[in-house]
């Protein structure tokens, strides 16, 4: 069968071209780029060459470019590096949306370490309360920690205008970008951020690879302690494959920018009106218009998320759900939570995040599935009677 | 665009029961689900009853009950995940034939065992299912002493 990939804010498929690209560095080229010798440094070459690829995707300077093993590690590396730097500060600023790597650790601070944390909220369109987030920043608060897209609606956060606002007050700014690369323009020399989070498994790049932007000048404490390695901003022996994987694969990204934002806008905007169209009881959760190129959250009422997924696995289809049996807990997704989305929607919200790998065909191939799916599985909802919600 | 007739795989769910499989449920639970034998509702049901489980999930059972004792049959009408639905059809299967006493002392260990296993994530899935079976009971069971 075939498969109709359609979960790309969770994973994407390695590109072809990052594969090729770092074939050779998993076989014969497996040498350490610290090494003496000419066989080590030809793969330091490599490395510089990526770290250029990943600078150009957002405008910075290679220097400014730190390689992790994740965005989880970014996010982390980020956050803990600002409130060393200001110790006495003890305040610190996120939204009520974002992603675990952030929000537990947000979590972990206050209960742990005694900070004290605000979470913005957003509205039900999912757009951050930046005059909530601007009245909060005090001269005790460390930094700010902003998402640039949400990884469940897509909603993109204003984070240029709020890298200016913390710039003014002296605050740090840190934002996790790792939906919006290759989705969004990211200029860090226009958005004045001070560190900016990416992963590579988002941009068709292998897991287990991810960047940190540092500002230059920034003050940086290491999050990983051990050898001279990222400029001693990151101990470990490079992981060199998947680095110069990320490099091949930013730019792609930075190639395929212009096709994410028009054929693919086109196949998730017609993905969204025939669903609505032709599926009674459903609507779009998160701002039609600030929101990523390839990405479609989608709530159908008198049905459950899980249930849906099930059943489109037998099409091929691969989604993801914000329901709560989804969830492992027993509360469904706190975004969908977080902009006051009716529980009746939420519990049966699917969803579904793009590329350029997929197809027109294969749109319809989804749009037909979910009509047939949604359909039997209001046959036996309790809230559903004679075409109608009850 | 223009629409297409797409060819949808609808005759095999091998893949769904590999997923549920791998999920942590047993066969007997699989079965349960892709099956769902008891789904629907009773025309001149003698009670219907609804409950809303923890995580959202919503039943609403119809039982017909033979002489008011007897439990004669049952359905479920579900909006829930796999979890949910395997659930409520195991407990169907132990009640159907016994007295409204006797399904009073059908606990979620007996739906458990009926299943052989599923998700730990899902183990609130069969109180719901439990829950709403005794709540509609003892609905009947009120609604004839008063």
């Amino acid at each position: 069968m075939k498969i109709v990939y359609t979960d790309n804010n969770a994973t994407t498929k390695v590109a072809d071209e990052v594969i090729e690209e770092m074939l050779p560095y998993l076989g014969e080229f497996y040498g350490n780029p610290s090494s003496m010798h000419t066989f080590g440094d030809q793969v330091g070459k490599k490395i510089k060459e990526a770290r250029q690829k990943v600078a150009d995707l957002i405008n910075a300077d290679p220097e400014e470019i730190v390689f992790t093993s994740c965005g989880t590690e970014s996010d982390n590396s980020a956050i803990f590096s600002a409130i060393h730097a200001f110790p006495d500060k003890k305040h610190i600023i996120t939204s009520n949306v974002e992603h675990p790597a952030v929000k537990n650790l947000f979590m972990h601070l206050g209960k742990k370490q005694g900070y004290k944390i605000t979470f913005v909220p957003v509205d039900k369109k999912g757009i951050l309360d930046t005059d909530q987030l601007y009245k909060r920043m005090t001269e005790d608060t460390a930094l700010v920690s902003l998402m640039w897209a949400n990884n469940e609606t897509g909603v993109l956060f204003p984070i240029e205008e709020i890298a200016q606002k913390t710039r003014e007050k002296g605050i740090l700014f840190h934002t996790d970008a790792v939906q919006a690369a290759g989705k969004v323009v990211i200029d860090v020399k226009k958005t004045d951020v001070d560190m900016l989070s990416l992963s590579g498994h988002k941009i068709h790049a292998p897991k287990g690879i991810g960047v940190l932007y540092i500002k230059n000048g920034l003050k940086f404490s290491p999050f990983l302690i051990g050898g001279h390695q990222e400029k001693g901003r990151r101990g470990g022996t490079e992981n060199t494959v998947s680095i110069i994987g990320m490099g091949k694969a930013c730019e792609l990204a930075k190639k395929n920018l212009p096709v994410v934002n028009t054929a693919v806008r086109k196949l998730r905007d017609y993905l969204q009106n025939q669903l609505l169209e032709k599926i009674p009881s459903c609507s779009v959760n998160g701002d039609l218009n600030l929101r990523l190129p390839n990405t479609l959250s989608i709530g159908f009422d008198a049905v459950e998320g899980e249930s849906i997924l099930l059943m489109l696995d037998r099409y091929g289809i691969c989604a993801s759900s914000g329901s709560a049996c989804t969830s492992g807990s027993l509360d469904p997704s706190h975004v969908l939570m977080a902009m006051g989305v009716p529980f009746k929607s939420a519990h049966g919200t699917i969803r579904f995040s793009l590329s350029h790998y997929n197809t027109p065909e294969e749109m319809d191939h989804i749009i037909l599935a979910l009509i047939s799916v949604i359909e039997k599985l209001r046959a036996m909802s309790p809230f559903w009677k004679n075409g109608k919600l009850i | 665009m223009k629409e297409k007739t797409v060819t949808l795989n609808t005759s095999s769910s091998d893949a769904e029961r590999k997923m549920l499989s791998d999920a942590g449920y047993a066969d007997p639970a699989i079965k349960y689900y892709l099956e769902k034998k008891y789904m629907g509702h009773i025309e001149n049901a003698d009670q219907i009853s609804e409950k809303i489980g923890s995580c959202g999930d919503t039943m609403k059972v119809y039982l017909k009950i033979d002489d008011n004792t007897i439990i004669e049959d049952v359905r479920y009408e579900i909006t829930g995940c796999a979890g949910a639905i395997s659930a409520a059809m195991a407990a169907v299967d132990l009640v159907k034939g016994k007295t409204l006493d006797e399904a009073l002392l059908i606990n979620d260990g007996h739906v458990f065992k009926a299943l052989e296993n599923i998700p730990e994530k899902k183990h609130h899935c069969i109180q719901l299912a439990v829950k709403t079976l005794h709540k509609g009971i003892e609905e009947f069971k009120t609604r004839q002493t008063v």
